[in-house]
């Protein structure tokens, strides 16, 4: 017995040797851990890129980067797209004010992480060779350069932070640095660029990260920015206490950004980078959807992609982007949708005079497209596998009937038979094939007569179908409370019944359906089956930087020399170039002379076309100073193809978006405002006017 | 006469000396017991071993008297040695031990503010988590529980409200079992018939522990053996779980009605509104019955769900070796209709004291649960909000046909089919399992030579497996566009597959103690309890989850698919705390008793030099009525004992302190933060996921544990020999060192956050009273039992940036010091619109120039009287437990109990009353905005105010109105106004439990199987009072989740208790 007692009393004081409380944490790694191996490197750049500023398919005005939600669509802002949320859409200029959003302070937080590594990195460089550790500083510098110019085109000039500050090592007063000239903040970026493209190799380490080419991608972009606030900007405010202009660019330096842009587009094409002709030459549609989806190094055209990963990174697109008729279990569908306004920009369509869509005759009447239904057609039940509404109301017919005849799909396209393949590949029209489906989008079905035409609708009033009888309308417009409202289905004289809005068009209280009469393609996953759309379930890649923005800035930043009065190089021609290789591999209709590049809104016509739902010409237009003046106040046109019943055609009312919906942009606006919270910490920063 | 004589006698007798021992009535010496010579001045004090010594003549008679019991009047007839039994005083609990930090005192001695439960008052309340049995029962500890949920254990409880304050940071109190730390998930598992009493250190008593012991101690002591005969007991209890507060559901008719209503309402909304959505032809059938809607909580939800639980006990022994053991099984269905969710506990336990020589005692203490919790793939939030979302016109199953389960949502939106997901062959199943397990051995040395020196060392390890799986089903729900033709919809899983994904969490600690107790009386009166202790725990675990997607129809990860497969770990960070403790009792004839204590206490969480802190403290107390003065002052004579307390301690909490924050580099993996939808975790290469370092930015070397300054005056009365016991305290607690940012200094360009920082102070202050009555009058015996207490917190100072304007920096920062932390800002209510007139005279504008207002539309205040309802108007309406706000999982700032209970022969009765006041919370969102997207509501909203005509147009001033309780289906409301569909008052009061007994006399149970027999029966939450603006949440259910969690049950239980 006691010998149990010693034993158990030896292991109990054995037990307590070996306490000590300096137990170093299991989940927190030093620098000797990091910048001596490869995939320490990897970490410390997968820990950046996640954060970098890219304004992909997580990017929405009112959360901003990395988020679920896309509803607030910066492509909504252009007329791109509309969205049935807009009239309380946050915008861009006032949102990092009021909602006391952090971008100022996760920008320097990648910034910072960046300068540290450009710091620290030569001290652990023996353990690489000198290309390694040289290539990865100048993807350092790159990070640097993509987010300053993320801060200096939304606020001008910033403070230059270019080396890591610590606290409370540096005392307070000298962490409070007054902000930089615009200029000098491009040209920061500018510098950084050529640092990185000096130090980087020609390919990148792995496909989502920098190469030399990349940075050169960055500066093209970059300077024409420059270059156009240099032109365009007419504000000058300068920072009371250093003199430095905070806001805008002397004009004088104009040619040298746009020359810098133009330079570094050249070194871009160096580099082997050219446009997507992967199936150009059988299936223009085809090659253009794919282009998106391809970020690999053998897609010549993606310089900068980011990639997603099923489990661990994922963008929510495609909920938003399906149409109503492949709506998911999540619920979201077609939350932005395509302008009439920007469709109409595309070449092969049939136009009037002013260039709009052409939807009557001379004689005022709707010219009905498609043909007259014979009764040899497919099977209308292909479309089943579709989740319809449920019927609502009394006044329903009961016994719906699916159509026999599949052209009273086909004829929905009608107007679009012979559409630009790029305008097909970036935006579903009605009557397009999307996943295997027709898109069933209506706005209502004529029942009245056609004999002596069917007479324009009154194209100035918010209720167009109002009160008339000839019309059934899905979601009524006129108010009163007689008809359902919904989807009500009508018996077609084929002895067929038909959803009056089609399965993908506007009707319910909530708004489902397409808006516009047109759905957003371009980026839409169509080999994700119904049930895979899912919140973070979209993994597509994103194109941050492709060719066909280098060869569009190059282009720009030619015209721009050549009005400036520079001709070191034919300029206009140089432009010519660049439009028509756009336009070939668009299948649009190609200039046929310099003459035609008269005006520049030919060539920032042809960037709308090509970047539309890229993120990228919000941008654009604040850097071209038209926000203003083009999209200020306006109210986007929406098309409404409207089934006629009595000969199974279609016909196209154009008009201006019945909610009516718009916004104010104002000159002040150009530059956002401060974080108010940043004026306080920093009583040297000054608010933009 | 003949007492005289004997006086006379005794006068002139000589005078012998006489000793003696008093044994209270199990045995054990008294300590501090009154000998007495009746009638004489002499007097003496027994010692440490109950002994006493006293010099008298023979024929005296002593009287020896002990608080709490009976006094006895002894004559002495010779120089034998005495030996006298007290037996205790019925009435009065004095004689009470309580259990308080490493070391037990009887009541009438303790000199801290401490509140103790024993078995048979926990066992008065019948329910699985034992924290809610002891809801309303001890003075200052608020208990409120969240959900019925079985397996869930989903219950708030504080002591004194400490848990709450500062910054959003809650923490609970330190749990002791049986001299171990323990997570409350051991607590809330134990079974109440292990348990022998709870005890609370509310005040510098909890100093002791030091670090932890901030917010208060949780004391457990399990039941030991007792030396005798073998004692078995069975448990029996069958109880029916009652669904307490799931609000009724609107009606087919009810729900096309308001829909309607909704729709003409949002006549000026763009499109969609001013029409009737449902015909009144279509609603007429409904009507007449001609069609039938779904009622979707009976669909759903039964209403009783059976619950059983099974204990039996068996304790006994010698002498030498004592033993306790048990075994108790739980099993409790849901309401659920398939069953979906149950819960089943197994838990053992096994105490043994084994006197192996003289003066060597080991003990030996395992304990062991093991639970599994099924559930519903999604969480029960994921069936009650469909359940209360799907329209009443949608069926089940399509044409009754179970393999058809419907789609149940309105106007296409994808609310998922309640029934459903509670299927696990269609939506599939979580399972949680919970393994526990507890060993300890102590030994227990009495030194030799020096009277009163004990040696004891002790080992505890811990052991908890955690192992919860979940099997997300993809499956299909229908549409039925035209009659037979059904459409099919993928619900569920994750990317369009089914998955199974399975998170193990294995986790120790070690737990070593060694002390040395000393207890002697010095000089009759002066007696001492001395105790130097070490203790070190250690703890370590390892977590990680794996998640496969299944392409087959197979629930096993195992059979997942391996593409896309992910394994995710959050390395667990191992720990190790030391402390030296030493305490020092000493008190002078129980009459002046004070108890210091000290420890110092050292953490791995914080950097080599700040990791230890010292924490004193001290309580005493003076127990007035041992003063003669007291004693022979005979209009007091009605008080046995008053007792004046008062304590003062240091204490730390190193809760919310991010570990290791002094120390730089990065955090790898990521885990905190990010999330594969949001910001992910790393970056994309190659198309494969890397993970990205966390940067950790600025650190601080100095982080340390913040400090509890506490503070406790109390007074403890007994009157009318235990008539009447009085317990009162006040307390103050003030906190220096809070975690905080100083977010006012650093501009954003150094891009870096700041460390956390011990920046700022609060102080949080209350009352508590408690106040029992012991009766018996003939044969029936009362006892009824009151406590209340009051507890606020006020920021003393709060360093955060300013917010622009005082009025501003009052709203939103909490940082004019002295402000209430917990106040609730929001906004007045006035009433209803009653007419078109009242809209037009409106002098305030509400939003809007108050165009779109109806008749039956809130009226908010405007309380800054600009003349505009807006943000100014923004002002404290409520209190709160919470400095963010919704204050809905937390109880009230007064909080009281009251317990009565009668005995009659063999019935016994138990009822125990318990409730909140100065408490608040705000509606969800279904209780604010009925129809949001389409879904169904309940059933009260139809009490709203609409127009006469449903073809009327609202906004047409002629319309005639039918008003009603709620403003017009439709109208947006302001959930943070004192007004319906707002913040409303959940003051309440319920009879948490009912307890009604009878025990068989012995004489019935003549076959000598039983020793004794008891049946129960017993009600939880058989009744609540609380206000109409509830809408029928329950006043203890949060409503953060959108009230869609799993409701509270009442119960009724019958059981039998048999002793062998």
């Amino acid at each position: 017995m006691k010998k149990i007692i010693t034993v158990i009393t030896v292991l109990m004081l054995t037990a307590c040797s070996k306490s000590n409380l300096s137990i170093p944490p299991v989940t927190i790694i030093q620098d000797a851990q990091v910048f001596t191996s490869v995939g320490g490197i990897q970490a410390y750049f997968a820990g950046i890129y996640n954060n970098l500023p890219i304004e992909d398919t997580k990017f929405d005005l009112a959360s901003e980067y990395n988020t679920f939600s896309f509803i607030d669509n910066i492509n909504c802002m252009t007329g791109e797209e509309m969205n049935k949320n807009e009239t309380g859409m946050a915008t861009m200029s006032t949102s990092d004010a009021t909602t006391g959003h952090t971008n100022w302070y996760d920008f320097y937080s990648v910034i910072r992480n960046a300068n540290y590594f450009i710091q620290t990195m030569p001290q652990y460089a023996s353990n690489f060779t000198p290309a390694q550790a040289n290539n990865w500083i100048g993807e350092a510098y790159f990070i640097r350069a993509f987010t300053y110019f993320e801060m200096v085109k939304r606020y001008g000039g910033v403070p230059l932070i270019l080396t890591v500050q610590n606290y409370p090592q540096v005392p307070l007063n000298q962490l409070q640095v007054p902000r930089n000239s615009e200029e000098e903040v491009y040209n920061q970026i500018g510098a950084d660029c050529d640092l990185s493209y000096s130090l980087m190799g020609a390919t990148s380490e792995n496909v989502g990260r920098a190469n030399k080419y990349v940075a050169a991608a960055l500066k093209c972009r970059a300077m024409l920015f420059a270059g156009a606030i240099a032109k365009y900007n007419v504000k000058n405010y300068a920072d009371p206490a250093t003199g430095k202009r905070v806001e805008g660019i002397p004009s004088a330096d104009a040619v040298t950004f746009y020359k810098a842009s133009y330079n570094a587009a050249l070194l871009v094409q160096a580099g082997g980078y050219q446009l997507n002709r992967a199936t150009a030459a059988t299936d223009k549609v085809g090659n253009y959807v794919n282009l998106f989806f391809d970020a690999s190094t053998g897609n010549k055209e993606c310089i900068f992609p980011r990639e997603y990963s099923s489990g661990n990174s994922g963008s929510s697109i495609d909920c938003f982007l399906n149409p109503h008729q492949m709506q998911s279990a999540i619920g979201y569908t077609s939350y932005n949708d395509a302008t009439e306004d920007l469709v109409e920009m595309f070449d092969g369509l049939p136009k009037n005079a002013n260039g709009n869509l052409q939807t009557t005759d001379a004689n005022g009447n709707y010219i009905l497209y498609g043909t007259v239904p014979t009764t040899t057609q497919t099977p209308y039940s292909t479309l089943n596998t579709v989740n319809t509404s449920p019927p609502q109301g009394s006044n329903i017919v009961t016994n719906v009937t699916t159509p026999t005849s599949n052209n009273i799909m086909s004829n929905q396209y009608g107007l679009f038979q012979n559409a630009e393949p790029r305008l097909l590949a970036s935006v579903i029209v009605p009557g397009a094939t999307f996943k295997g489906e027709i898109i069933d989008l209506r706005r209502g079905i004529w029942t009245g007569p056609v004999g002596s035409g069917i007479p324009q609708f009154n194209t100035v009033s918010t209720t167009p179908y109002a009160n008339n009888s000839n019309i059934v309308p899905c979601t009524a417009s006129d108010g009163t409370p007689s008809v359902n409202i919904g989807n009500p289905a009508i018996n077609v004289p084929a002895g067929t019944a038909l959803l009056s809005g089609g399965q993908s068009g506007v009707y319910g209280s909530r708004n489902a359906g397409s808006i516009s009469g047109f759905l957003v393609r371009k980026y839409a996953d169509q080999t994700k089956p119904v049930s895979a759309v899912t919140a973070g379930g979209s993994f597509q890649p994103w194109l941050e930087i492709r060719y066909a923005e280098i060869e569009l800035s190059r282009a720009e930043a030619d015209w721009e020399l050549n009005s400036l009065g520079q001709a070191d190089v034919n300029y206009l021609q140089d432009a010519f170039t660049m439009i028509n290789d756009i336009r070939d591999r668009a299948g649009a209709n190609l200039l046929n002379s310099t003459a035609d590049l008269a005006n520049v809104n030919v060539i920032r016509n042809e960037r709308m076309k090509e970047l539309c739902f890229e993120n990228k010409l919000y941008w654009d237009l604040i850097r071209w100073r038209t926000f203003d003046t083009q999209v200020s106040n306006r109210v986007w046109n929406v098309l409404n193809p409207i089934y006629v019943a009595a000969t199974g055609q279609y016909i196209y009312d154009r008009r201006p978006y019945e909610g009516n919906n718009k916004f104010t942009f104002n000159v002040s606006s150009y530059y956002q405002q401060i974080p108010s919270s940043e004026l306080t910490t920093n009583p040297k920063l000054i608010q933009n006017q | 006469m003949l007492l005289a004589l004997c006086m006379s006698i005794n006068i002139y007798a000589q005078t012998v000396p006489v000793t003696g021992n008093v044994f209270d009535e199990t045995g054990q010496p008294l300590v501090g017991a009154g000998v007495k010579v009746k009638g004489g001045k002499d007097a003496a004090t027994t010692d440490v071993n109950g002994r006493f010594a006293l010099k008298v003549p023979i024929g005296t008679t002593l009287t020896i008297s002990y608080m709490g019991y009976n006094s006895a009047d002894v004559q002495i007839v010779d120089i034998k040695p005495l030996t006298v039994k007290l037996t205790p005083n019925a009435n009065s609990d004095l004689n009470e031990v309580v259990v308080i930090g490493y070391s037990t005192v009887k009541k009438a001695t303790l000199t801290g503010s401490v509140a103790q439960v024993s078995n048979a008052e926990i066992e008065t309340t019948k329910n699985e988590d034992i924290v809610n049995d002891l809801a309303g029962k001890l003075p200052g500890v608020r208990v409120q529980q969240n959900t019925g949920e079985p397996g869930a254990y989903n219950n708030t409880y504080d002591i004194r409200g400490f848990t709450y304050s500062g910054n959003g940071i809650v923490t609970p109190p330190l749990i002791i079992i049986d001299g171990v730390p323990q997570g409350q998930d051991v607590m809330q598992r134990l079974d109440p018939n292990d348990v022998e009493t709870i005890s609370i250190l509310k005040d510098a008593s909890a100093a002791v522990y030091g670090v932890q012991a901030a917010n208060g101690v949780i004391l457990v002591t399990t039941k030991k053996g007792k030396a005798g005969q073998l004692s078995i007991s069975y448990n029996v209890t069958g109880t029916d779980q009652v669904v307490s507060d799931q609000p009724a559901l609107a009606s087919a008719v009810q729900w096309m009605t308001l829909t309607n209503e909704m729709s003409m309402h949002n006549a000026a909304n763009i499109s969609g509104g001013g029409v009737l959505i449902f015909q009144p032809s279509l609603i007429a059938q409904y009507q007449s019955g001609a069609l039938q809607g779904t009622n979707w909580t009976a669909a759903t939800m039964n209403k009783t769900a059976p619950e059983w639980n099974h204990s039996i006990t068996a304790s006994g022994g010698s002498d030498n070796i004592k033993y306790f053991l048990s075994f108790g099984y739980l099993d409790q269905d849901s309401f659920f209709v398939t069953d979906d969710e149950n819960y089943t506990k197994y838990n053992f336990r096994s105490n043994i004291e084994a006197k192996i020589t003289k003066r060597l005692t080991l003990t030996m203490q395992l304990a062991g649960v093991s639970d599994l919790q099924n559930a519903p793939s999604t969480g029960d939030n994921n069936v009650i909000d469909p359940m209360w979302r799907n329209a009443p016109i949608n069926p089940v199953y399509l044409d009754n046909n179970p393999a058809y389960p419907a789609n149940p949502g309105y106007n296409n939106y994808g609310f998922n089919n309640s029934v459903s997901e509670i299927t696990p062959s269609q939506s599939g199943y979580t399972a949680n399992t919970n393994k526990k397990f507890q060993g300890g051995v102590t030994l227990t040395y009495d030194v030799p030579y020096i009277d009163g020196l004990r040696a004891k060392a002790f080992f505890n390890y811990n052991y908890n497996i955690t192992d919860n799986k979940t099997y997300n089903r993809v499956y299909t729900n229908y549409n039925e566009p035209t009659p037979g033709n059904y459409v099919a919809i993928g619900v569920g899983g994750q990317n369009g597959q089914s998955y199974v994904s399975d998170y193990y969490n294995s986790n120790y600690t070690s737990f070593l103690q060694y002390s040395l107790n000393y207890t002697h009386t010095f000089a009759k009166s002066h007696n001492i309890t001395a105790m130097v202790l070490y203790e070190q725990q250690n703890s370590n675990g390892n977590q990680f989850s794996g998640f496969r997607y299944e392409t087959l129809n197979s629930d096993q990860l195992a059979a997942g698919s391996t593409l896309n497969q992910t394994t995710t770990s959050s390395p667990v960070n191992p720990q190790a705390t030391q402390s030296y403790v030493g305490t020092l009792h000493y008190d002078f004839q129980s009459k002046y008793l004070v108890d210091f204590t000290v420890r110092r206490d050292g953490s791995s969480l914080f950097p080599p030099a700040k990791q230890f802190g010292v924490f004193p403290g001290v309580t005493a107390a003076y127990r007035l009525s041992e003063e003669s003065f007291f004693k022979e002052f005979k209009p007091l004579s009605f008080i046995d004992d008053f007792k004046l307390r008062g304590s003062y301690g240091v204490l730390g909490d190193a809760s919310g302190a991010a570990g290791y924050n002094y120390v730089g580099g990065y955090n790898y993996p990521i885990t905190s933060g990010v999330s594969a939808e949001y910001l992910p975790a790393g970056s994309v290469f190659d198309g494969n996921f890397v993970n990205g370092l966390g940067f950790r930015g600025l650190t601080n070397p100095n982080i340390t544990w913040y400090t509890a300054r506490t503070f406790d005056v109390g007074v403890d009365a007994d009157l009318w020999k235990g008539l009447f016991e009085v317990t009162a305290d006040y307390f103050n607690r003030d906190r220096s060192g809070l975690l905080g940012t100083q977010l006012l200094s650093l501009p954003g360009s150094v891009g870096a956050g700041l460390p956390q920082v011990n920046l700022n102070s609060d102080q949080t202050r209350g009352y508590e009273l408690a106040i029992t009555n012991n009766e018996r009058i003939g044969k029936v015996g009362l006892r009824i039992s009151g406590n209340v207490s009051y507890t606020r917190t006020m920021w003393v100072s709060y360093v955060k940036a300013s917010q622009g304007s005082t009025y501003a920096d009052w709203v939103n920062n909490g940082s004019l010091n002295g402000r209430y932390n917990d106040v609730w800002f929001g906004y007045g209510y006035v009433g209803q619109y009653q007419s078109f007139a009242q809209i037009r005279g409106m002098t305030v504008n509400e939003g809007g120039g108050n165009r779109g207002a109806l008749p039956g539309d809130y009226i908010y205040q405007d309380w800054n009287n600009d003349g505009y309802f807006d943000g100014g108007d923004s002002h404290p309406i409520a209190g709160t437990n919470s400095s963010s706000g919704n204050s809905s999982t937390q109880p009230g700032l007064i909080n009281f109990g009251l317990s009565l209970s009668a005995t009659y022969k063999g019935f016994d009765i138990t009822a125990q009353l318990q409730g909140a006041a100065d408490k608040w919370i705000q509606l969800p969102l279904y209780y604010s905005y009925p129809l949001d997207h389409s879904g169904n509501t309940f059933a009260e909203f139809a009490n709203d105010w609409h127009p006469a005509s449903p073809t009327a147009n609202p906004y047409n001033p002629n319309t005639v109105w039918v008003p009603g309780q709620y403003a017009y289906t439709g109208t947006n409301i302001n959930q943070s106004a004192l007004a319906p569909g707002g913040i409303v008052n959940a003051a309440y009061v319920r009879l948490k439990a009912l307890d009604l007994g009878y025990t068989f006399p012995n004489k019935w149970i003549t076959n000598k199987v039983f020793k004794s027999m008891r049946i129960f029966v017993n009600s939880y939450n058989l009744f609540t009072i609380d206000g109409k603006g509830l809408n029928g949440i329950d006043p203890e259910h949060p409503t953060d989740l959108l009230a869609t969690e799993y409701p509270l049950t009442h119960t009724f239980s019958v059981g039998v208790n048999a002793k062998f």
